[in-house]
């Protein structure tokens, strides 16, 4: 039986990374007894071996919990767990119109940072009641006044009933809970009305096929029941509906404003768009629920097997990753350096290294990928215009009217120390101030229009090192604009190796040619043959480097007693060869295509 | 060459130098002359024997003896008699006499002492003569002149050993191409039927390492080394050796039966402190067994030891590897590729039941091709001799 909505309580936890969301869940499906001491699992919600690493949720894991409150009522808790990193924008936006509440988790001995604004404001934006919990009060450096004043400051909240908790030691849960259900509203949506429920997220699940994990808005959704996508248009039949409380648990429906999954032999997460409305396939559908939009990629990157022999086994991984993660696109791309591949979109950096990572270590494979470029609007000077996301495919310059590129916004906080360097930086990578202002007496809030492609060039880890650390920032990408931009070719023993083709702004491509080249001097490994290499603009070589051959690699002895050490030294080096990819004679590593984002300016 | 069959080679290794030369970076300890334990050394190393016959697949068929070093011979001939005496008793080939090598340092023996050898059974000696040229000597840390070095070659040759061996090292910070074929040369000329050259290289942890680190000697110019390789080799060849080994270079039938033996992946075991053996044990695992090289530990050990122990890392026994198919194949294509024969891997293959010709292999086996680094005829991969120069990074890739 579904719950009546009253009783129905649907959130989100919303935070800067590190600052306690992930214990936080942890500490509510303990205290609401769905999970045990015994069978806790460090960060239940944090289930993929990537995300725990970097400490980051990428799939939303959403839990129910059966929560009997003071009053002696029992209530239903959905707590809608959202992408926690930068490149998810538009994921977490859908998270978030499946709730009518967040708690803002703010490490009160940090304060305030940049993703704590960002998501602070999504939420504000989807019209949820948002409550200010104050985390990591249990640490001696906790400073609660100063937090406090921040979130008043710079969000904009009020903190007078913000909760002070310890997420680590559950001091302060009990609280967090009450003020669920007393503050946050009960959903809104109509019982009786045709159904539309909210997809906000998907998976592929080996057995079942796609699966949705949907909000209910009106309406009822049963198992049986014909059902049809709006944005595809695909109609299918629910086989089974449920809700994770933490395991999967079979329903017969799902009333207005509950949260579950659905599996309806959905072939493909392609057509579950994160943002669909599902409504009755047989009726006249109601209107869409707003906001649906088909996410693109940003960020773009070749991807090449090492043994061109792997090629089809790498088609076979990108497709199953693709199941999951219908964001990541790819198609198939030829290289005159790398041969077959495919070039592949991504939402963000972050999104990249993850399917980077997910190839080589669930797939086994080994890879060649190029450094990740933007898509950029050729217009040429026949009046037409193309879209080019491979450097090496920008039609030569004298075909070119002007070339547009990505701008994003970025909004960087940072202690006041570390001003003078952040804006350097950001003027370094070609960014227009927007703003600058105080959040308190020694933190301020850096807002900057920057091209996206300087992004990609290690900004993060740039950032990170003039602040040591301290800045934080979250980017946002928000229209095209006009750069006088050249691209670099990369000659390898005369040869254009298309794989290093960057694109640059003007003023710097001398800099970045010669810099690249030394770069890859460094990169490049010694071989039998002297190697050349040389930056082009256009027809004139900019800069030149020589990799000297190696003359000898021998060893003289090899008796009984050398054998195992030296079959060893043999196995370590073999290993160095498999991130090699043969390019004509020369051997280049898989460092060297990453080369121009180790450039430093 | 089956491995599976019972033929051994047996390596003595000795642990005792009378000083440290400036490259060496071997398991030796420096000793007085008058302190060798001659007798007990040897009675160890029987000891050992003894035990590790037990351990071992039988019968035991013993191809060659050969004892290094150090500098075995310090070593009393009566004592290698005694050595010799006991292990031929165990067995040998029929018909095919067994090969008994030692290694000798022009400075530590002299023509009676060469006598002696001849007069208890060794057959083959290999002389230390390492450089002809006094400041090279020098620089090698060498306690002999070229003159010594030289007669101790033709005093073997008088006492009728069936083959002498002379070691050279060339590549020295320095020294020219046509400086070391001049060498080999004139050790050519006196008469040896095997030379072992080695091109040298510089382990940072010996005196030479150091002396380089502080710049008190130069460094060793690549090039020059590369060219020097080819250089002695176009010189020895002309003077009608073989060069059958990245490192050595015969007359027609004077290989070094012993080492031909291990670097075609036979079975050797070894005896003595630091001494390194690979052998098929009773119930058919090929292991690889190093002793710790502390030679006093290694005369204590054997006093006491028992066959079990032997086939635990930790004592005597410093490291234990149980080498599967697969690694064993590794092992004969990279010892393989250091032969001018090259290696047959679909033999190897049909022996140690593990693929020979992967598709990896392959590819790797015609991407070398093109560049001249690899030949193959057959089933059988060889290198060039002028591609020896890389032959770490040709085997690493047909590993
Ligand atoms: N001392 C203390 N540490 C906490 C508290 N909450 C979280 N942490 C620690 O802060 C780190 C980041 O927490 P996590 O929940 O992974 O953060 P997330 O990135 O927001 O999910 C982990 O090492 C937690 O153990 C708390 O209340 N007190
Ligand atoms: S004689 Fe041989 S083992 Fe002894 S120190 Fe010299 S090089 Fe080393």
């Amino acid at each position: 039986m579904p719950s009546p909505p009253s009783l129905i309580r649907n959130f989100s936890i919303i935070a800067h990374v590190d600052h306690g969301k992930s214990t936080l869940a942890d500490r509510l499906l303990e205290v609401t007894g769905v999970l045990s001491e015994r069978e806790r699992v460090d960060q239940f919600l944090d289930r993929l071996p990537i995300e725990r690493e970097r400490g980051i949720t990428i799939k939303s894991q959403t839990v129910r919990l059966p929560y009997k409150a003071a009053d002696g009522t029992v209530y239903q808790l959905n707590l809608i767990d959202t992408p926690g990193h930068v490149d998810f924008h538009y994921e977490v936006r859908c998270a978030l119109a499946a709730c009518e509440g967040a708690l803002l988790v703010v490490d009160a001995t940090q304060g305030v940072e940049a993703q704590t604004l960002a998501n602070a404001y999504s939420a504000i934006e989807s019209n949820l009641e948002v409550i200010p919990v104050l985390n990591k009060t249990d640490l001696p450096s906790v400073d609660v006044e100063k937090t406090r004043r921040e979130i008043e400051d710079v969000v904009g909240l009020s903190c007078a009933d913000a909760l002070e908790v310890s997420a680590k030691t559950g001091l302060g849960v009990g609280a967090i809970l009450e003020a669920l259900v007393s503050r946050v509203p009960s959903p809104k949506g109509d019982p009786s009305g045709p159904l539309r429920a909210l997809v906000f997220d998907s998976w592929y699940d080996a057995y079942r096929g796609a699966m949705v994990m949907v909000r209910v808005v009106d309406g009822t959704l049963r198992k049986g029941q014909k059902i049809k996508m709006l944005a595809t248009g695909s109609e299918y039949e629910v086989v089974d509906l449920g809700v994770m409380s933490p395991n999967a648990t079979s329903v017969s429906e799902l009333g207005t404003g509950e949260v579950g999954y659905v599996a309806a032999n959905i072939r493909s997460v392609k057509d579950t768009g994160t943002g669909d409305t599902i409504v009755e396939a047989s009726k006249t559908p109601p209107p869409a629920l707003p906001g649906f939009r088909k996410v693109k990629p940003m960020v773009f990157a070749g991807i090449f097997p090492t043994d061109n022999a792997d090629y089809d086994a790498l088609r076979d991984a990108l497709e199953k990753l693709h199941l999951n993660d219908p964001a990541f696109a790819f198609e198939p791309d030829t290289s005159e350096a790398l041969g077959f591949g495919f070039r592949c979109g991504f939402l963000g950096l972050l999104h990249m290294e993850i399917v980077q990572e997910r190839l080589e270590r669930d797939y086994d494979l080994d890879l060649i990928s190029t450094a990740p470029s933007v898509m950029y609007r050729v217009h040429l000077l026949d009046g037409t215009v193309v879209e080019v996301e491979n450097p090496a495919r920008v039609p030569p310059a004298h075909k070119v009217e002007h070339i547009e590129e990505p701008l994003s916004r970025v909004v960087i906080h940072t202690p006041s120390a570390y001003v003078g360097a952040v804006l350097t930086l950001c003027e370094e990578r070609r960014g227009v101030q927007k703003s600058i202002s105080y959040s308190s007496t020694d933190r301020v809030i850096i807002t900057y229009e920057l091209p996206l492609a300087e992004i990609l060039f290690d900004f993060h880890d740039r950032l990170k090192s003039v602040s040591r650390g301290y800045a934080s920032m979250d980017y946002e990408v928000i229209g095209f604009g006009t750069s006088d931009l050249v691209k670099i070719d990369i000659l390898v023993n005369g040869e254009p190796l298309d794989a290093l083709a960057v694109i640059v702004h003007k003023d710097k491509s001398f800099t970045r040619g010669r810099d690249l080249c030394v770069k890859l001097k460094e990169l490049i490994p010694r071989q039998q043959f002297e190697v050349a290499v040389q930056a082009a603009i256009g027809s004139r070589v900019v800069a030149r480097v020589n990799v000297k051959a190696v003359r000898k690699d021998v060893i003289a002895k090899c008796y009984g007693g050398d054998i195992s050490r030296k079959r060893k030294l043999l196995e370590k080096q073999k290993k160095g060869k498999r991130r090699m990819k043969q390019v004509g004679s020369v051997e280049i590593p898989q460092d060297a295509f990453l080369a121009i984002l180790k450039v430093d300016n | 060459m089956a491995t599976d069959g019972t033929c051994t080679a047996i390596y003595v290794h000795f642990p005792y130098c009378v000083r440290k030369c400036s490259y060496c970076d071997f398991s030796s300890r420096p000793v007085r002359r008058d302190q060798v334990p001659h007798d007990a050394y040897a009675t160890a190393v029987l000891r050992e024997w003894s035990l590790r016959s037990l351990l071992m697949k039988q019968p035991i068929r013993s191809i060659s003896l050969y004892f290094g070093g150090g500098t075995p011979s310090l070593w009393s001939a009566a004592s290698i008699g005694r050595v010799i005496e006991e292990i031929s008793r165990s067995g040998s080939v029929p018909g095919d006499a067994i090969e008994i090598t030692v290694e000798c340092n022009p400075c530590s023996i002299d023509e009676a002492g060469i006598q002696m050898l001849r007069d208890v059974g060794v057959t083959r000696l290999s002389v230390g003569v390492q450089s002809l040229s006094a400041p090279r000597l020098e620089m090698l840390g060498r306690a002999h002149d070229a003159t010594r070095a030289l007669a101790t070659l033709s005093a073997a040759r008088r006492a009728g050993f069936a083959h002498v061996s002379a070691d050279l090292i060339y590549g020295l910070p320095g020294e020219s191409p046509a400086e070391a074929a001049s060498e080999a040369r004139a050790i050519a000329q006196s008469g040896p039927d095997h030379v072992s050259a080695y091109m040298l290289s510089v382990v940072p942890s010996t005196a030479l390492g150091r002396a380089m680190r502080q710049g008190a000697v130069s460094p060793v110019d690549e090039a020059q080394a590369a060219d020097s390789f080819i250089a002695v080799s176009d010189a020895l060849v002309g003077l009608g050796y073989e060069h059958y080994e990245v490192s050595n270079f015969a007359r027609t039938g004077c290989e070094s039966k012993h080492n031909g033996w291990v670097w075609r992946g036979g079975s050797y075991v070894g005896l003595g402190a630091g001494a390194v053996g690979s052998m098929q044990l009773a119930d058919g695992r090929v292991i690889r067994a190093s002793n710790s090289a502390d030679a006093q530990g290694y005369l204590e050990a054997m006093e006491a030891c028992s066959a079990e122990r032997l086939l635990e890392a930790g004592g005597v026994v410093q490291s234990l590897e149980v080498l599967d198919a697969e690694t064993r194949m590794s092992e004969r294509i990279m010892l393989g590729l250091r032969l001018a024969e090259g290696v047959d891997l679909d033999a190897v293959s049909a022996e140690l039941g593990v693929e020979g010709w992967t598709r990896a292999r392959q590819r790797a086996a015609r991407e070398l091709e093109v560049k001249g680094r690899l030949v193959r005829e057959a089933g059988r991969a060889r290198i060039p001799r002028h591609a020896w120069l890389w032959e770490n990074d040709t085997a690493a890739r047909m590993l």
